[in-house]
This record gives structure tokens, sequence and C-alpha cells, in this order.
């Protein structure tokens, strides 16, 4: 119980996308077709991953002794977007007939996960390194379990008799808005002592 | 200059950075919990999109393909710590939540969306009008948003308290207030923009 309850915490009572609206962009604009968005979170998740790394070895080794402060972040930004875009890069050169179907969507995805990356970076200040890259790895699917809840709810949406002005994104929204009041409910979720 | 209006006027309204392009709903959604972090999320958002087109712009030619996203990024996110380091001195009693300002423009799709699309492909006025555009379609709307959250969550407006504590409803200072309130607006804004020709998406 120990391991567990962290786990869940993470997962559902502070859930970026419902809890601090980080990668909604992406999910709001890709949340067409389920298959297509379990893969771009995927790629949030891969590059939160790589991001948190980055951001963990640059600050442990190399930006702390400067006392940077405020512009730290901007370097472990540059960083993790240099890193982000040589695995785009080769990714396009590899896979070039998936690139295209999901192509426009992955810059996205890829800074939505440097974000959340550099976010866990920011959060967990202090713990060590496997405790930042698993709670990095937690945001990441807790933003996959959004957006496979979202999807779902998003296919039953669309076979439902929706308002005219209310087609497209308005009632995406508003269902995101009433998941988001569900996800509250976890907020009571703590640790048992 | 008919050309540079119309840009113009795609941004603000016919092609709203919110409503219609989905972009920057993160700082959109994080910053307007009061009306006062709200107007400088706005105006930051503004100025650092507005130069970012400048330079994307400017330096179009020498960006090499293969490194569009790292090279966006360290523009826009340059940019964005100079507009935040600014802020701090000029108001230091926001300085603390101008702290996510930083991590979250990084985030914020306006800036790399709008450059991939369109900065990168078009010279500098065509650019700049459409930065002055959708910045200020995006700080209409952060305003809005931000003042009715302040309005029905708190009960005040820009720290001045305007409707007694017991009235209020604490759900739209958290996230799913935002939410929702973005929805309403984005119904209302379709609603509008069918009536007055424009094609609802």
């Amino acid at each position: 119980m120990k391991y567990v309850f962290p786990v869940l915490i993470t997962l559902l009572a502070e859930n970026y996308v419902f809890t601090r609206a980080i990668g909604l962009d992406g999910l709001l604009g890709t949340s067409a077709d389920r298959k297509t968005s379990f893969r771009l979170s995927l790629i949030t998740v891969f590059s939160s991953l790589i991001s948190v790394i980055c951001a963990y070895v640059a600050d442990k080794y190399f930006l702390s002794r400067f006392g940077l402060g405020y512009v730290k972040y901007f370097i472990v930004l540059l960083v993790c977007s240099a890193v982000v875009q040589c695995v785009v890069n080769s990714m396009k050169r590899k896979y070039p007939g998936r690139y295209v179907k999901i192509g426009p969507y992955l810059p996205l995805a890829a800074v939505n996960g440097t974000a959340i990356g550099i976010m866990a970076q920011i959060t967990t200040a202090g713990l060590l390194f496997w405790q930042t890259v698993l709670y990095a790895f937690l945001i990441g699917a807790g933003v996959t379990v959004a957006s496979l809840i979202l999807g779902v709810v998003l296919e039953n949406v669309r076979y439902s008799d929706v308002p005219g002005a209310f087609r497209g994104l308005p009632i995406t929204l508003v269902s995101a808005a009433l998941l988001a009041l569900l996800f509250m409910g976890f907020s009571g979720l703590d640790l048992p002592v | 200059m008919k050309t540079e209006l119309d840009v113009f006027i795609k941004g603000l309204f016919y092609n709203n950075p919110v409503f219609v392009q989905i972009l920057g709903l993160t700082p959109l959604l994080v910053f307007s919990v009061s009306f006062i972090s709200g107007l400088i999320c706005g105006l930051c958002t503004f100025v650092v999109l507005l130069v970012t087109s400048c330079f994307v712009s400017g330096l179009r030619r020498y960006i090499p393909r293969g490194s569009r996203i790292f090279v966006f990024t360290a523009i826009s996110a340059g940019i964005a710590l100079a507009a935040c380091i600014t802020a701090c001195a000029l108001v230091p009693s926001a300085a603390d939540s101008l702290i996510w300002f930083l991590p979250f423009a990084g985030v914020n799709t306006l800036y790399s969306v709008r450059s991939e699309e369109f900065y990168a492909r078009n010279g500098i006025l065509p650019s700049v009008s459409d930065a002055v555009g959708c910045g200020a379609g995006f700080c209409i709307v952060i305003l809005v948003v931000s003042s009715l959250r302040e309005i029905l969550g708190a009960g005040t407006f820009a720290g001045i308290r305007i409707v007694s504590e017991a009235r209020t409803v604490p759900l739209f200072i958290s996230p799913a207030g935002g939410l929702l309130i973005v929805g309403l607006l984005c119904g209302l804004f379709n609603y509008i923009r069918t009536k007055t020709g424009g094609k609802a998406k």
C-alpha cells in the first residue's frame, strides 16, 4: 500500500490534465480518434521522460553550481527541446509512413511532454533521480488516462443531438469540464497514516 | 494594406486562436483565476507573440527545416524570459504568479504553431499583423474569462468586492469551472460567427 497510494494520487487526484490544464491543447485537438490520441499520449510520455532526465542531469551537475535562479528554467527548456527535436527527426527518418498520419500533432505532443518533464523537475526538486523520473512517467500516464476517457466520452457525444453552435470544440470543452469535476472527487485521496 | 487588415481581422475573430484554432488553452486556464493575473498573462502573451513573429519571419530563410521545434522554442522562450523579468520588475506583487509563466510559455502552442504555420512562410508585415490580431484575440478572451471567473468564483473584480461572499460559486475558480466557462463562451462565439456569415467549424 505504501507504493500504491502515491501512484493513485498522481494518476487521479493530481491528474495534470484536469487540475493544472497541462496537455489540454494536444488532447482537445486530437481526441477525435482513440487510436491516434493513444499514440500521441505515448509520444508525450516518451518526450516527458527524455526531458525530465535532461532537466535532472543539467540541473544537478551543471546549473545548480552557478545560482542562476530564474534563467535555469530557460536553459533546461532549451536542452529538452533540442533532445526532443533530435528524437523527432530520427523518428521521421525511420517511420516515414506513420509520421504522415500523426505528423502535424507530433511537435505539439513533444512540446507538451517537455513541459511536463520540466514541471516534474520543478515540483520534485530535491528528490532522488528515480523518484523524479517515476513522477514524470506517472504524470504522462495520467495524461494517457485522461485522453482515453475523453476519447470514449466524445465517441458517445458524436451520436447525440448537440445544438448547432455547440458542435465541435464547445461540447468537447464542456465534457472535459464535467470530467474535471468528476476528477475533483478524487481530491480527498490521501496517504493512510 | 487591405490584405494586412484582412489578416488582422482573421486572427482576431474568424480564426480566433482560442476558439477556432484551439491554441494556448493551458495558460488561459491557469492564469485566468483573477482579473489581474489574466491581464498580465494576456499582455505578456501579446508582446511575446509580436516579437516572436518579427524574429521568425525575419530569420525564416536561415532556419533549417530539421531544427524548427528547437529554434522556435528557443526564440519564444527567450523572449518570454525577457518579458517575464521585465514584468516582475514592473509589478513585484505579481512575481509569484509569474514564476510559472516561463514553463507555460514553452508549452504555449500559440507561439510554436503560429510560427510553423504562418510566420515561417510569410514576410514581416503580414506576420506582424497576424501576431497583433492573434495576440489581441487571445487577450480579449483571457480578459473576459478571467473577469467572469473572478466575479462568479470569488465575488470580486480586480480585487474589489462586488458580490457578497455568500453568493459566490467557488467551483469557477477551479480548472473545471474554467473549462465550463470557456466551453460556454465558445458556443456563444460559434453562434455569433454563424450569424455574421462565417462558417462554423
